[in-house]
């Protein structure tokens, strides 16, 4: 697919046009730019900023930059992999200019401050700082755990509230039927149930309190009662 | 190179050839730096050649980043010297601590006379502004 649309430039090519990018700026090259003569895009040829070729047809696309590198649709960016992009960062104003004509002097006279706006003149971000960590885990955690929060607080609070979805086999009547049978059938006598009834005295024996509360405890004894 | 050999590196030009290196048999005389005269490199080709030793698996050596400095120097440009200097240094990988301060003690003396601080000293070593990532905007 990206052959196909690659063909689309195809007759603009041939013309020796340049090719159509996303630009930060006019969103398409006017007729204006492209069949007048080299009178419009910038003229002003401020110290340091020397005619490169492709400078009037590439300046609504990337403005005042330098073209300096290789590259047939110049863009800029920051990459340990593609160090030296095709374009320079920043624009040329008239005190980068001012630095520049002091650049081709004696190195030794620059201030650190000058270093430092030569090099972010050129690039936006140095290789250090491509290598930091972003952070970005954090927020990935963070969304993911009150996304499961409120998935909590929906299954405790609204699930819960509508009787509709408490099973009935949680209930006490239910509980006391079922112990009834199991101990009518003696099940689990050595390890379970069974074997905390006594039979003789028809009662269970005092381990049972562990697992009644004060509801339970009530139809417990009416249980040993019964039997 | 004492303390280079110790690491278990060798040197850049040892490592085999390469597309800016000959690929035929050179029969005429000359050391490999004589034959590509990379100070009198122009700012396309130094950027070429910087990008290539990015993408490349070695350190360059110190001859080798001498005459880029040369170049940057002979091009009024000094944002690319700090950058390839950035480059020279990452490159090191686990091995920076070992790498970068024996090369900065054999290009010491050039950085002195062309008037190039160091990382250090520009406070490139560390990150020096946040800056947000374009994919978390």
């Amino acid at each position: 697919m990206t052959t196909l649309n690659m063909l689309r430039c195809a007759p603009r090519a041939l013309k020796k046009q340049p090719i159509w990018v996303a630009p930060s700026r006019n969103i398409a090259l006017t007729s204006v730019n492209r069949d007048a003569p080299a009178t419009t895009g910038s003229k002003a040829v401020l110290p340091g900023h020397e005619y490169y070729p492709g400078k009037e047809e590439y300046s609504p696309v990337i403005g005042h930059r330098e073209i300096v590198g290789h590259g047939e649709i110049p863009y800029y960016t920051d990459s340990f992999t593609v160090p030296c992009p095709a374009i320079r960062f920043r624009e040329v104003d008239e005190a980068l200019g001012k630095l520049r004509e002091k650049e081709k002097g004696d190195w030794k006279l620059l201030s650190l401050e000058d270093k430092k706006t030569l090099y972010r003149a050129s690039f936006n971000s140095t290789l250090e700082e491509v290598r930091a960590p972003s952070g970005d885990w954090k927020r990935c955690i963070g969304d993911n755990a009150i996304l499961m929060a409120l998935m909590f607080l929906g299954v405790s609070v609204i699930g819960f509230a509508d009787p509709q979805y408490e099973p009935k086999t949680v209930t006490n009547e239910w509980v006391d039927a079922q112990t009834e049978y199991l101990i009518k059938r003696r099940v689990q006598p050595v390890d379970g149930i069974a074997s905390w009834y006594d039979y003789e005295n028809n009662k269970f024996k005092p381990t049972w309190s562990i697992f009644t509360t004060k509801e339970t405890s009530k139809s417990v004894k009416t249980l040993s009662e019964k039997e | 190179m004492f303390k280079a050999a110790a690491a278990g590196l060798r040197p850049y030009s040892e490592t085999g050839p390469r597309p800016h290196t000959s690929l035929y048999p050179v029969v005429s005389e000359g050391t490999w730096l004589e034959k590509n005269n990379y100070a009198q490199f122009d700012g396309w080709e130094l950027r070429q050649l910087i990008n290539f030793v990015a993408a490349d698996d070695g350190v360059p050596e110190p001859e080798i980043i001498i005459e880029v400095l040369k170049g940057c120097r002979n091009n009024n440009d000094y944002a690319l010297a700090t950058r390839f200097l950035e480059v020279v240094r990452l490159k090191g990988g686990n091995k920076m601590s070992e790498t970068w301060p024996y090369i900065m003690q054999e290009i010491g003396p050039t950085m002195q006379e062309l008037g190039i601080s160091t990382l250090k000293e520009m406070g490139y070593e560390e990150p020096e502004l946040w800056l947000e990532n374009v994919d978390d905007m």
